[in-house]
């Protein structure tokens, strides 16, 4: 029952209004509904306008993305044409008179100008070399990828034998830690390149040719966040690890700047090294992630995460 | 201003020895529940205290729902503080749900840690055809009903059966008390975090020794999910304490030291 009390100056007014208690609860309950259903579409209406706009703004950064791509390809075909034509050229072509000369009958090796052309040869040949390994490094950006199941340990023999190493250069230990029914997806081209120049670097710091190199290289999984450029996104998914030890016990220090170009062990490094630089830019084709690390033992370790598909 | 790694995870670090002791909390606690063990380390260790994010006095606003719906996000604080402080060759020790972040960040990075302490843990909380892990997944689905309904009822529905130890009423306040203190929503998720994680088939992947500290009469992690932990981690030491209930470094500091300082006399062959 709701009163109203209406006072007059020579008396009062009651006004009673009722409705059945069972009523009423219905009545208050299903404006409670009503108003919990308003505030959810309210609630509900906004939610989808910030969601509307957050849509529009990523396909404005979806366009410059694309704008930016474009650009960025159509430099990279013609650095790969600059790589693969332009400056080869003029280096055969300086090769060829330099050759041309030193057949001349007046030049011989023991000459100034012969041990001159000589060396100018040599450097040709070494900058040749440098190119050709920069327009394979510049062209594993346009690769299209293979994804089939690939096998990690015949990857590795695969790779250990492209290198022409034997067991008595290179002994390697191969753990598996995979379940049985584990597939990676992959490319194998790429993951075979990946061992091959891992390989070639753990091996190319021995001067000593009775030296074997020891490596040790084991397989498992790992859980990881997917977003590793976008800020605050969160994802979690189980990764390929592989573990690549060096148990060479080398002089390394572990940075980022390994994986640079041209990165150098130390100062009397005279060679001009792309392999690990080569490494990273494969891992990073293949969506995953290469950094290193050493333990007690003082081994470098290589450790790579890759999506399993 | 960015926030140190430190600030986010409200870091305190005490004591004067070489080797560090890095204490993690379990779920709804914080780094002060560790009071009653840390000044018997003091004189020996460097000892790294922390909240995990969205706990404590822990930097709120760092908190990320997506983050923190997996344990690898909470392991992630773990390995952002050794990062920042430089950390190795830590000894690692775990409260409950902490045992198992451990574990993650010990598989991540095998060399940050030298040696764990699991206080009370658990490799999954629910019943499996083989397996006891002491809940039902409806049960566990219905606490999560409560917490979203009753918070507070949750709370101290929950303190008690944690905590056990009847006699000291305070510890149980203490709980309750933390539990409440914490953000509902982020105690809830961390609660279904932590329930629904299945971590057995990690424990096998662990390398180094590992001291499991069970205790008696525990209704979070039974004496069989102990036991089990103990099995599938190769260097194991299994202690069945007398303590009772999920928290004996709170109800039972002096037998939890002994226990601890015992492994890690054997483990670094001091005395």
């Amino acid at each position: 029952m709701n009163f109203t009390f209406e006072e007059y100056n020579d008396g009062y007014t009651i006004y009673a209004g009722g409705i059945q208690i069972n009523q009423r609860n219905k009545f208050e309950k299903a404006l409670l509904e009503s108003k919990k259903i308003a505030q959810k579409a309210v609630e509900e209406n906004v939610e989808l306008i910030a969601i509307r706009n957050t849509l529009l703004e990523t396909q404005h950064q979806l366009e410059l993305q694309l704008r930016k791509l474009s650009r960025k390809e159509s430099f990279q075909r013609e650095l790969s044409k600059v790589l693969s034509h332009d400056l080869q050229e003029p280096l055969r072509k300086i090769n060829l008179f330099s050759s041309r000369l030193l057949e001349n009958e007046d030049l011989n090796h023991e000459t100034d100008l012969g041990r001159g052309l000589l060396k100018i040869s040599r450097f040709v040949e070494q900058v040749r070399h440098l190119l050709e390994k920069l327009e394979q490094y510049n062209g594993l950006e346009g690769k299209a990828l293979e994804h089939v199941p690939v096998n990690i340990e015949e990857a590795v023999l695969k790779a250990k034998m492209d290198c022409g190493l034997s067991s008595e250069k290179v002994n390697i230990v191969f753990e598996n830690h995979l379940e049985p029914d584990k597939k990676f997806l992959s490319d194998n081209r790429l993951v075979l390149i990946l061992f091959r120049e891992l390989l070639v670097h753990a091996f190319s710091y021995h001067k000593n040719d009775d030296y074997t190199s020891k490596i040790k290289i084991s397989v498992d999984t790992i859980t990881e966040n997917v977003f590793t450029e976008l800020k605050d996104a969160y994802k979690y998914e189980e990764c390929l690890r592989i573990v690549f030890e060096d148990n060479s016990n080398q002089k390394y220090i572990p940075s980022t700047s390994i994986f640079d170009l041209f990165w150098k062990l130390d100062a009397e490094d005279t060679e001009l090294r792309f392999g690990l630089a080569y490494c990273k830019r494969i891992v990073q084709l293949l969506d995953g992630n290469i950094t290193t690390a050493t333990n007690k033992k003082q081994s470098l370790k290589f450790i790579i995460t890759l999506p399993f598909k | 201003m960015n926030k140190t790694i430190s600030q986010r995870n409200n870091v305190n670090i005490i004591g004067n020895g070489n080797q560090t002791i890095l204490f993690a909390h379990g779920f709804g606690c914080d780094q002060n529940m560790w009071r009653f063990v840390t000044p018997s380390f003091i004189d020996d260790y460097r000892i790294v205290l922390f909240d995990y994010v969205g706990c404590g006095q822990s930097d709120i606003n760092q908190y990320n729902p997506a983050r923190y719906s997996n344990l690898n996000g909470y392991a992630q604080d773990i390995i952002n503080i050794c990062d920042e402080l430089d950390l190795n060759d830590v000894i690692f020790v775990g409260h409950s749900v902490s045992s198992m972040i451990g574990s993650l960040v010990s598989i991540k990075f095998p060399d940050l840690f030298s040696a764990m302490v699991f206080i009370g843990p658990s490799a999954c909380y629910i019943n499996d055809t083989q397996y006891f892990g002491g809940f039902g997944k409806k049960e566990l689905l219905e606490l999560l009903d409560v917490m979203d309904n009753n918070y507070l009822g949750w709370a101290n529905f929950l303190a008690p059966i944690i905590m056990k130890n009847e006699d000291k009423p305070e510890l149980v306040k203490e709980l309750e008390e933390s539990f409440c203190a914490t953000d509902p929503i982020i105690t809830r998720q961390f609660a279904e975090t932590t329930f629904f994680s299945d971590n057995r088939k990690d424990l096998s992947r662990i390398k180094i020794p590992v001291l499991i500290l069970q205790c008696s009469d525990d209704a979070i992690a039974p004496d069989a999910v102990g036991e089990y932990i103990a099995q599938q981690i190769q260097d194991s030491s299994y202690v069945k304490l007398d303590a009772t209930g999920h928290c004996p470094h709170m109800s039972h500091p002096e037998e939890t030291i002994l226990a601890i300082t015992n492994f890690l006399n054997k483990q670094y062959q001091t005395v």
